[in-house]
């Protein structure tokens, strides 16, 4: 600010500068303001001033609240400001004036594409650009680190983006926006110059970062004496996972040269650190290297994942950690103790995971060794597999450990026993069984007594003795030859070789299972099927339309495993599928006179149904559909087979019309689709259809039933008819509705008017009335109080019948 | 310089916004005597990242102001999510929008007894009285002027709780593109999710910032025949490991990327 230079001293300017700042970063309008006021400070003589005008720089071209067209004049104005700053020997500045180099770049890059007289100001950003990439390698890390981001700006600028031009994003700033006869841009030039900088931005991937140390002392000699070896190469790290997470964005918007970066980036091997010097912070080094080239190459192939480096970038993953669980562990074994518990947990994983022939314990000495431990006598299982010399492993007892660890040994050993230490191994135990078996045994109560007398090998049976053998190691010990299993061949067989089946195994057969009681089995049966209505009722409650099926005429009974085929399933299960088992228990009792009862389980499952339905009769709808249907189609088919069965579709049709009828309501349109879908109607159900249309509240959808059963199922409309009849003849106050469906259908019914004309006369004109009213709900409410004490007895009558 | 504010930050900091501005140039001023240029051991700014910006990252973000360090905290998860009477069924809330005060009430109106058995109330009293609501790294308009501590909106070191969050954050920052192209060191240090470790690991970042405080301090009054007054970034695999070294319990996790 113009006012800030008024002041003397140092401390007061800076306070000034202070509130401008603050200023600006509440109110960026004032920013271009602000910039232009302090840059004549900033190229003053005190390095207070300057170091504060670099940082505000390069906050000013990296803030997002200040708009790029405002920043590019301001970039403008502020080169030779920069070009300045680069002269200073602070690293602070550096650091400042080259991010805010940076952010410039671009900005200028594109001006001069418009401006192509502006050569001046192309200059000064190439000096600029010039003094930065010098300072590259010569720099603090610090501003070495700011280079390397300055150098990804200018290689995303001086090279091609996306090729397709229906693709290209108008607003990126890339060699593509260079007209071809530009006076100062050069395209093959810019391209050229992008190329030698990757290459030299890839460099630290590729290079012993040993000789690259060389270098730098060498250029850099006044600094040698303070650089220690380590200090290198922790700046190498720094260096190359700052170029790494640089790199990202190259691979993804500039298709020409990806290829080369995520080859230097697979050829990179971040473990090689370690192996100069295993120091902890080269062990963080190396994690830390590790872990952001992983980063960075999932980030390119989550971008692109149908791109061509998908695959060897999945291979190279996997390899590296393999590489790095190596190295781990082989470090850890280098070391006499592992320093810190991390690395103790890694060591225990990698040992898990890579299964070193040392590491894990297969015993295998030679065999000629095991043919002398061959024991005559009596043998456990233990002694014969056993081929350990070693005391503590033979007097191991194996069930102290969990099953699942046994396993996983048994799995893990193996897969890396060698084939031929695996065959010894074998011939051995099987010598071993051989000789056993050809020695003559002892007499078998000794070898009890001896057997409880050995202390060693011997461990006590365990408590349940038909227990499966779970593997050779396992049961090694616990069972004994000529102890439990010949005392069985013997009850058996009693054989005369007596001797010789001693010492066979015996063909091992699993026991038969417990017969189970009827009770039990009935139990278990129910169980069975509670857990299928369990599973029904888990289903998503759809609507009835969107159940349908859309597998269309492949669909079979049970085609996929949902509601539906569940529902087959139980239907069939109740109808069919005890059609073998008819009631046992009922036969002796009822007799062949009486008709055959289904069995307990079926009436268990209809019972199930049944209530099943009713819960929700308007959800389940669907079930009492396909329930009845089956219901009915067996009761056809068993007639033929089983003349003298009782039929069960009447008995649980009317029982589940009974369940629902008192809870139906007037809006339950839905309710027709069960009566027309069900496949008989009888006249009983009509009956109650009746009680329906005497019900003032529900007799639209009595009617409306009537109706539609008489238009649309031909052989039940006489039956229909005959209710409607008989409602138009005794009950006058529906005649409003019933009118137009006689009229229709029974028109002889009106025609004999005389017979009762009375009646009639007092009826029309109430049915004039009720047919213009639409809706014929309204009708319906009007005659409420009319039928009040009917519909109540009504009501009545049908609870009871429920019951 | 940032301190525990009886009230959430945002609400202190709204009153100069509301004068007009001349007014406000004058409070500015007297802002910057009293905190602007006042910095004079020039503190590295920090930035604190677990996944709900509820235990660990709090817990951090406290113990570094605490510590005058100038400090900010982020979530990366999805939303906020607080345990709840079973481990099905989290108390789950918004990031950016729902206020710690807002999710103290609403549990304390929930299960006074569970929620202060398991800590979950102390955990958001002590928030509320941090800052205003838990804030999510993706949404983090970085560079972009704060109210708090960090006014210009940008720090120098993140520092995530969970090697999970550090790879958001590194890989987010890949995906931002750097538009700052200025330079921000990622470490993560490995904390479990729970009260005690939190505590733990509270105490080891404050480790961590007091020793890279320590060397960026030395290296800036270095003075080096070709350029003087370095800065620590050189400097923090060499501190990392050192830190390492104490506090092998906390594995360590760095990487250099760029806002």
């Amino acid at each position: 600010m113009a006012a800030a230079q008024g002041l003397s001293s140092v401390e007061d300017q800076l306070q000034q500068l202070g509130s401008a700042r603050a200023l600006v970063l509440t109110d960026p309008v004032y920013w271009p303001q602000v910039l232009h006021g302090i840059l004549p400070i900033v190229s003053g003589p005190v390095v207070e001033l300057r170091r504060w005008g670099a940082d505000f720089l390069a906050e000013t071209f990296s803030t997002p609240v200040v708009e790029a067209g405002e920043k590019l004049n301001l970039a403008v104005a502020c080169l030779d400001t920069m070009v300045r700053l680069m002269d200073e020997r602070e690293a602070g500045i550096l650091k400042s004036v080259v991010q805010c180099s940076a952010s410039v770049y671009p900005l200028i890059f594109r001006y001069i594409c418009n401006n192509r007289e502006d050569a001046a100001t192309w200059k000064k950003m190439d000096v600029l650009k010039s003094k930065i990439l010098s300072l590259w390698d010569t720099g603090p890390v610090g501003v070495r680190l700011c280079c390397i981001k300055f150098v990804q700006r200018v290689i995303l600028v001086q090279s091609r983006g996306v090729t397709d031009p229906r693709l290209a994003d108008r607003s990126e700033i890339s060699l593509s926006m260079v007209p071809t006869n530009h006076p100062i841009l050069s395209l093959p030039a810019l391209d050229a110059e992008a190329q030698g900088l990757l290459d030299r931005l890839l460099g630290v991937l590729h290079e012993d970062p040993r000789q690259e140390n060389t270098t730098t002392t060498a250029t850099n000699s006044g600094e040698s004496s303070r650089i220690t070896g380590i200090l290198i190469i922790s700046s190498d790290a720094t260096l190359i996972v700052a170029t790494l997470n640089n790199l990202a964005q190259l691979v993804k918007t500039r298709n020409p040269i990806a290829a080369k970066i995520v080859g230097a980036v697979l050829s990179f091997n971040p473990l090689a650190i370690v192996s100069r010097s295993n120091t902890i912070q080269n062990r963080l080094m190396m994690q830390c290297m590790e872990k952001t080239v992983r980063v960075l190459l999932l980030n390119i192939v989550r971008a692109n994942p149908q791109g061509p480096f998908t695959g060897k970038v999945s291979q190279h993953l996997t390899r590296l950690s393999r590489m790095k669980a190596d190295l781990l562990e082989e470090l850890s074994r280098k070391r006499a103790a592992p320093t810190s518990d991390n690395d103790a947990v890694k060591r225990l994983k990698t040992d898990q995971q890579q299964q070193h022939a040392v590491v894990t314990p297969t015993p295998t000495p030679p065999p000629v060794l095991l043919q002398q431990q061959i024991i005559s006598g009596p043998m456990s299982y233990a002694q014969l597999y056993s081929l350990s010399t070693d005391v503590a492993m033979t007097s191991f007892d194996g069930q102290q450990l969990p099953l699942e660890l046994i396993l996983e040994i048994i799995n893990r050993s193996m897969y890396n026993v060698q084939q031929h230490n695996l065959d010894a191994a074998i011939s051995a135990v099987r010598n071993r069984y051989d000789t056993h078996l050809s020695a003559p045994p002892p007499i078998p109560s000794e070898a009890l007594a001896q057997s409880s007398s050995q202390p060693l090998n011997y461990a006590p049976p365990p408590a349940t003795t038909d227990e499966p053998h779970a593997g050779p190691f396992t049961d090694a010990i616990e069972n004994r030859i000529g102890k439990q299993e010949k005392e069985e061949d013997k009850v058996e067989s009693n054989d005369e070789d007596e001797e010789e089946s001693e010492l066979q195994l015996g063909k091992f057969c699993l026991p038969p299972p417990p017969t189970l009681s009827r009770e039990d089995l009935r139990e278990s049966s129910f169980d069975a099927v509670n857990r299928i209505f369990s599973v029904i009722d888990q289903f998503d409650k759809t609507s009835l339309v969107s159940r349908k099926s859309k597998l269309g005429v492949m669909r079979l009974a049970a085609s996929n495993w949902d509601r539906e085929g569940w529902t087959t399933l139980i239907t069939r299960l109740a109808t069919r599928g005890m059609g073998g088992i008819q009631g046992e228990d009922n036969k002796p009792d009822e007799g062949s006179s009486k008709l055959q009862k289904p069995s307990a389980l079926s009436n268990f499952i209809r019972d199930k149904l049944y209530l099943c339905i009713i819960e929700d009769f308007r959800g389940r709808m669907d079930i009492a559909i396909s329930w009845l249907n089956e219901e009915w189609y067996n009761d056809k088919v068993m007639t033929k087979a089983q003349p003298n069965r009782q039929p069960q579709y009447k008995i649980w049709m009317m029982k589940v019309m009974d369940g629902i009828f008192p809870f139906l309501e007037g809006k339950d349109r839905m309710f027709m689709r069960l009566l027309s879908e069900i496949p008989e109607i009888t006249v009983e159900l009509l009956q109650k259809v009746k009680m329906l249309c005497l019900d003032p509240d529900r007799a639209v959808l009595g009617i409306q039933m009537l109706h539609f059963l008489a238009m649309l199922r031909p052989p039940v409309r006489n039956m229909c008819m005959d209710v409607l009849e008989d409602l138009w003849l005794n009950h006058t106050e529906l005649r409003g509705q019933t009118h137009k469906l006689i009229l229709k259908w029974r028109p002889e019914v009106l025609a004999p008017k005389p017979t009762a004309p009375p009646d009639e006369n007092a009826g029309t004109p109430e049915t004039q009335i009720a047919v213009d009213i639409p809706g014929g709900s309204v009708n319906g409410n009007s005659a409420a109080t009319a039928t009040a004490t009917a519909s109540s007895l009504d009501n009545t009558n049908n609870t009871t019948m429920a019951a | 310089m940032m301190q525990i504010p009886p009230q959430p930050l945002p609400t202190a900091a709204l009153t100069p916004e509301a004068a007009p501005d001349v007014q406000r140039k004058q409070e500015e001023e007297l802002r910057g005597q009293n905190g602007g240029s006042g910095r004079k051991d020039f503190p590295l700014k920090f930035c604190t990242v677990c996944a709900s910006n509820q235990n660990r990252s709090m817990e951090a973000h406290l113990v570094l102001s605490l510590s005058q360090y100038p400090v900010i905290s982020f979530g990366t998860g999805s939303a906020v999510r607080l345990p709840g009477p079973s481990i099905d069924k989290p108390n789950i809330y918004a990031f950016n929008s729902t206020t710690y005060d807002e999710m103290y009430n609403s549990l304390k109106e929930k299960d006074p007894r569970l929620y202060h058995a398991n800590g979950l109330l102390g955990m958001l009293d002590r928030n509320r009285r941090i800052k205003g609501c838990p804030e999510r790294w993706q949404d983090w308009k970085v560079g972009v002027p704060r109210k708090d501590g960090v006014e210009d909106g940008v720090v120098d070191v993140v520092v995530t709780c969970e090697e999970r969050c550090w790879d958001i954050v590194v890989d987010d920052l890949t995906n931002r593109n750097s538009p700052l192209n200025r330079l921000v060191h990622i470490i993560n240090v490995d904390i479990k999710d729970n009260h005690e470790e939190a505590l733990v690991g509270g105490k080891g970042i404050l480790e961590l910032a007091n020793m890279l405080s320590e060397a960026a301090r030395e290296e800036r009054e270095k003075a080096g025949p070709n350029f003087v007054r370095e800065t620590v970034d050189g400097k923090v695999p060499e501190v990392l490991a050192k830190w390492q070294e104490r506090f092998p319990g906390l594995p360590a996790l760095w990487t250099v990327g760029y806002f």
